[in-house]
């Protein structure tokens, strides 16, 4: 291979869209050609700084939302004929909630299932109060278990409010943050055989911590004295990680 | 049964794979309107007629260049105004008309910020080419299937967007080497 060879396959080279054998022979000429090793440097360099400072956008949360609603009303005929269906004969309703259900039972399927939920507005929060000690008296009410509002909201989150829900047949309290555009729902009950066989494990400050993705969103789970603490939310694992460590 | 049983699950993995897709649609809209307004109006189009479409997709291919080809038809057939273009744009040909953004800055911060004003300010094909390149490293074959082209076409338009931005980069290069 020449030089002028290497011109030609240079950004195919750069690309990783060359054959095998092309990649081959550029790289040998390479060893033996400084001045080709200059400019395939060169261009990957310009490469790398493209790819690193490309413009990246988020989608905005309420355009989000707004696809994800208009979607679910498009589904919603799709739902009437699982009823329909389920009229027909009690056996097939039986076997489409026993293979459903059977797919869904681990204690971050029902988590996400309720922080959708409230995302899609089929529940609204019972409490709707930025003042912890309001809600704390009021938890104390609701709740056969003492439990405390977690603080993490002043660094960057903003508590919306909570309210009361059934994980697993475990009264569980849930509170709502926002961080930047994203929800999250923050899950609290008792820790007695909550089932995390097949989540993911992270081990950080001699804490685990459990993570699961569930419906397109990401959980994390831990225990803290006896109770089981759950994040669903919208935002990615590290962010998430960052929130339950603080 | 089994048939509402699949389509409730069906659902699902769509959800599940728009979560995973919609920021690049957002960002590659983004890139072809040059306008919010108008990227979150594609985005919007683009993602329900994906659903709507999502039964003749194949499950386990490549969902991410089905959606963005989805994003770039309606691009083209709605928000594009009709002008007519030279089908093949050469660099020599575009460089005479096309001025792009001189990046005399040397900060890190607002050579991103250049870099988008460069990028915006190429022309159509090239943009869109450039950008599926970029923010998602599809393959040559994909960008071919996407922006329907050949593949020969895809490397010529990723080589002379390449060789308009090095010129806007070009005096930041030069400065940072002395």
């Amino acid at each position: 291979m020449d030089c002028s060879k290497v011109k030609d396959f240079l950004y195919q080279f750069i690309d990783r869209q060359a054959d095998e054998e092309t990649v081959a022979h550029i790289e040998q000429h390479l060893k033996e050609c400084p001045l080709c090793e200059m400019v395939v440097d060169k261009e990957k360099k310009l490469d790398c700084l493209i790819r690193q400072h490309f413009p990246r956008d988020q989608v905005p949360y309420h355009l989000k939302e707004e696809i994800m609603s208009k979607i679910r009303i498009v589904k919603k005929p799709q739902n009437k004929k699982v009823f329909a269906f389920a009229g027909v004969g009690v056996l097939a309703a039986a076997l489409i909630s026993f293979v459903y259900f059977n797919t869904t039972t681990s204690i971050f399927n029902k988590a996400a299932f309720e922080h959708n939920a409230f995302m899609r507005g089929d529940v609204t929060l019972e409490i709707s109060s930025v003042d912890s000690g309001a809600l704390n008296s009021w938890l104390q009410s609701q709740l056969d278990f003492n439990l405390a509002v977690p603080d993490f909201y002043d660094k960057g989150t903003v508590l919306k409010g909570a309210r009361i829900c059934d994980l697993d047949a475990k009264t569980t309290a849930c509170f709502v943050f926002s961080k930047g555009k994203s929800t999250v729902s923050a899950f609290m009950f008792l820790a007695d055989d909550v089932d995390l066989a097949k989540a993911k494990k992270v081990f950080l400050d001699d804490k685990t911590y459990y993570f699961q993705r569930v419906k397109g969103y990401n959980s994390i789970l831990w225990i803290d004295k006896d109770i089981a603490c759950m994040l669903v939310s919208d935002l990615g694992e590290t962010e998430l990680l960052h929130l339950a460590s603080l | 049964m089994f048939e509402a049983f699949k389509s409730r699950k069906k659902d699902e993995i769509f959800e599940e794979e728009l979560n995973k897709v919609i920021n690049l649609l957002y960002s590659v809209a983004l890139r072809m309107t040059r306008n919010r307004e108008d990227a979150q109006d594609l985005v919007q189009e683009a993602t329900l007629r994906a659903y709507n479409y999502f039964g003749s997709f194949k499950l386990g291919t490549n969902f991410k260049a089905w959606s963005v080809k989805i994003l770039r038809s309606i691009f083209i057939n709605n928000y594009h105004k009709k002008k007519r273009e030279p089908y093949h744009v050469s660099f020599d040909d575009v460089s005479n008309f096309v001025s792009l953004p001189e990046i005399t800055g040397v900060e890190e911060e607002i050579l991103q910020e250049k870099l988008h004003y460069a990028v915006d300010s190429l022309p159509e094909d090239l943009r869109i080419a450039l950008t599926l390149f970029y923010l998602e490293n599809f393959s040559y074959k994909d960008i071919a299937n996407i922006m329907d082209i050949p593949i020969g076409t895809v490397m010529s338009r990723l080589y002379t967007a390449r060789q308009l931005l090095k010129r806007s980069l070009f005096v930041y290069d030069r400065k940072k080497e002395q």
